[in-house]
């Protein structure tokens, strides 16, 4: 399926949380990543459960932005 | 890695695989960042991309020294600063706003007394001042809106040697992160971690240096509180976000980046270059401790010696437990009057009369009329400082050099 990471679109599999389109992503430092779903900020513990739709639309984004 | 504490401290931070990698940290001494385009520096900025954009934001140098003094306190994450004292604000920044409330020891360096009654005061937060021993006295100190117990370590020139795990416990009960001012016991005589506190600062000026060089700070979450159950309201904020980083997101995003009290690079540098040679300095530094301090308690001009290695100092046992026996550099002497204390500075030759401490070489002060030159009679007396206190930060020379000039007994 579709979706927009930091505003390029990209095809995933299917079924991925959003824990698990970090890992798959090898997105690095992962514990240091804030990701906003839709353009709502998600929760830390709604990581684990949240799937990723068809459309969504994420960013992923390090809090040391400007560093690291 | 799961690398010693002195491997650690020789190559945390710094790269080591590749071809024709320096083996030192290389000084980026540039204020500025630059990108190929456009988008890729918004990227950055946005926080999309990992990268550096302006030095006091980020700087690769002083981010290796975090990488190290995390590792070497076995933490989770760190902001370094311009200073200890920097350090110890923005911490207290993070986690405290107006009408907001901590614990502190009674006891504090100077520096760090004169921020919570000056400058805290100004910002609306209130400080209940307690007796480091007294664990009683801490839990009835607490406050519906307290935000932070704070402590040293070994306090400066007191030299008590606080219970971390007792007030760690009493800290976790209340739901606060107990901060500890690390800098006279270093990482390398004992592991706050393992003792249960929640974040540690550093001036890294001192033994972290070694050498006098350089003023820099550090400020280190141990990865042993839970961040979503925090009051403060910008680390809930940051939590939410973060998990258990949030604290440390809440202060470089939140505070040490508007506030800009960066480290330099060339600062971080020389505190790196200290950092590998700790060990061995800090075990030099008690060794010779040891020595003045049994030697002292027979000087002429001498009343008192306290230093937490003697075995009569209260919080001995404490010392042995945690920090293997050694009780730290520091040296609080009693003269009779001022008048000998001030003579004793002026005929020393080789060790130095100066405001500072954890050099590698040996420095003496009088409290009183420097460092706690503005402290109020009764803030004087809370940090234990007199007329006739002398403090003495034992460094790493040979000591019978020491002995000498202390005993002005040499030609030095």
């Amino acid at each position: 399926m579709n979706v927009t990471i930091n505003g390029q679109i990209e095809e995933i599999p299917s079924g991925l949380t959003i824990i698990g389109l970090l890992a798959h992503k090898s997105v690095e430092m992962p514990d240091m990543v804030s990701v906003e779903l839709n353009g709502e900020i998600l929760d830390r513990p709604a990581f684990d459960t949240t799937l990723v739709s068809e459309g969504d639309s994420l960013e992923f984004l390090y809090f040391m932005g400007g560093g690291q | 890695m799961n690398w010693g504490f002195d491997t650690n401290a020789i190559h945390a931070g710094v790269p080591s695989q590749g071809d024709g990698v320096p083996t030192a940290i290389p000084i980026v001494q540039s204020a500025s960042f630059s990108y190929d385009t456009a988008t890729a520096l918004e990227d950055v900025f946005a926080g999309r991309q990992r990268g550096y954009v302006y030095s006091r934001i980020s700087n690769p140098t002083v981010t290796a020294l975090e990488e190290r003094f995390v590792a070497l306190e076995n933490g989770r994450a760190g902001v370094a600063f311009s200073s200890g004292m920097a350090a110890i604000a923005a911490t207290i920044e993070s986690l405290c706003e107006a009408g907001d409330h901590l614990v502190a020891s009674a006891g504090l360096f100077g520096g760090t007394l004169a921020l919570f009654d000056e400058v805290l005061s100004r910002r609306g937060i209130s400080v209940t001042w307690v007796d480091v021993t007294c664990h009683d006295d801490w839990k009835q100190a607490i406050q519906p809106n307290t935000r932070l117990l704070f402590v040293e370590a070994i306090s400066n020139p007191r030299l008590d040697v606080a219970n971390i795990p007792e007030l760690a416990a009493i800290a976790t009960q209340y739901g606060v992160p107990l901060v500890v001012d690390n800098t006279l016991t270093t990482p390398y005589l004992g592991s706050l971690r393992e003792m249960g506190a929640h974040v540690v600062v550093h001036c890294l000026g001192k033994y972290s240096s070694g050498s006098g060089s350089s003023v820099g700070g550090i400020a280190v979450d141990l990865g042993v509180f839970d961040w979503s159950t925090c009051q403060s309201k910008l680390v809930q904020v940051a939590s939410k976000r973060f998990g258990a980083f949030g604290w440390v997101a809440a202060l470089k995003k939140g505070v040490a980046t508007h506030t800009g009290a960066c480290l330099s690079p060339i600062n971080a540098y020389f505190i790196m270059m200290g950092l590998e040679s700790l060990s061995l300095r800090m075990a030099r530094h008690c060794e010779n401790a040891l020595v003045l301090a049994t030697a002292l308690a027979d000087h002429p001009l001498v009343e008192s010696v306290t230093y937490p290695g003697l075995p009569h100092h209260p919080h001995r046992a404490f010392v042995d437990q945690w920090y293997g026996g050694r009780g730290g550099a520091i040296v609080t002497l009693t003269t009779r009057s001022k008048s000998d204390a001030f003579t004793w500075i002026d005929s020393l030759r080789l060790i130095r009369n100066a405001s500072n401490l954890g050099d590698a070489k040996t420095l003496m002060i009088h409290p009183a009329s420097t460092i706690y030159r503005e402290a109020s009679p009764d803030r004087r007396a809370m940090a234990g400082v007199t007329d006739t206190t002398l403090r003495l930060s034992v460094g790493i020379e040979t000591v019978s050099d020491l002995l000498d000039d202390l005993l002005n007994r040499r030609s030095v």
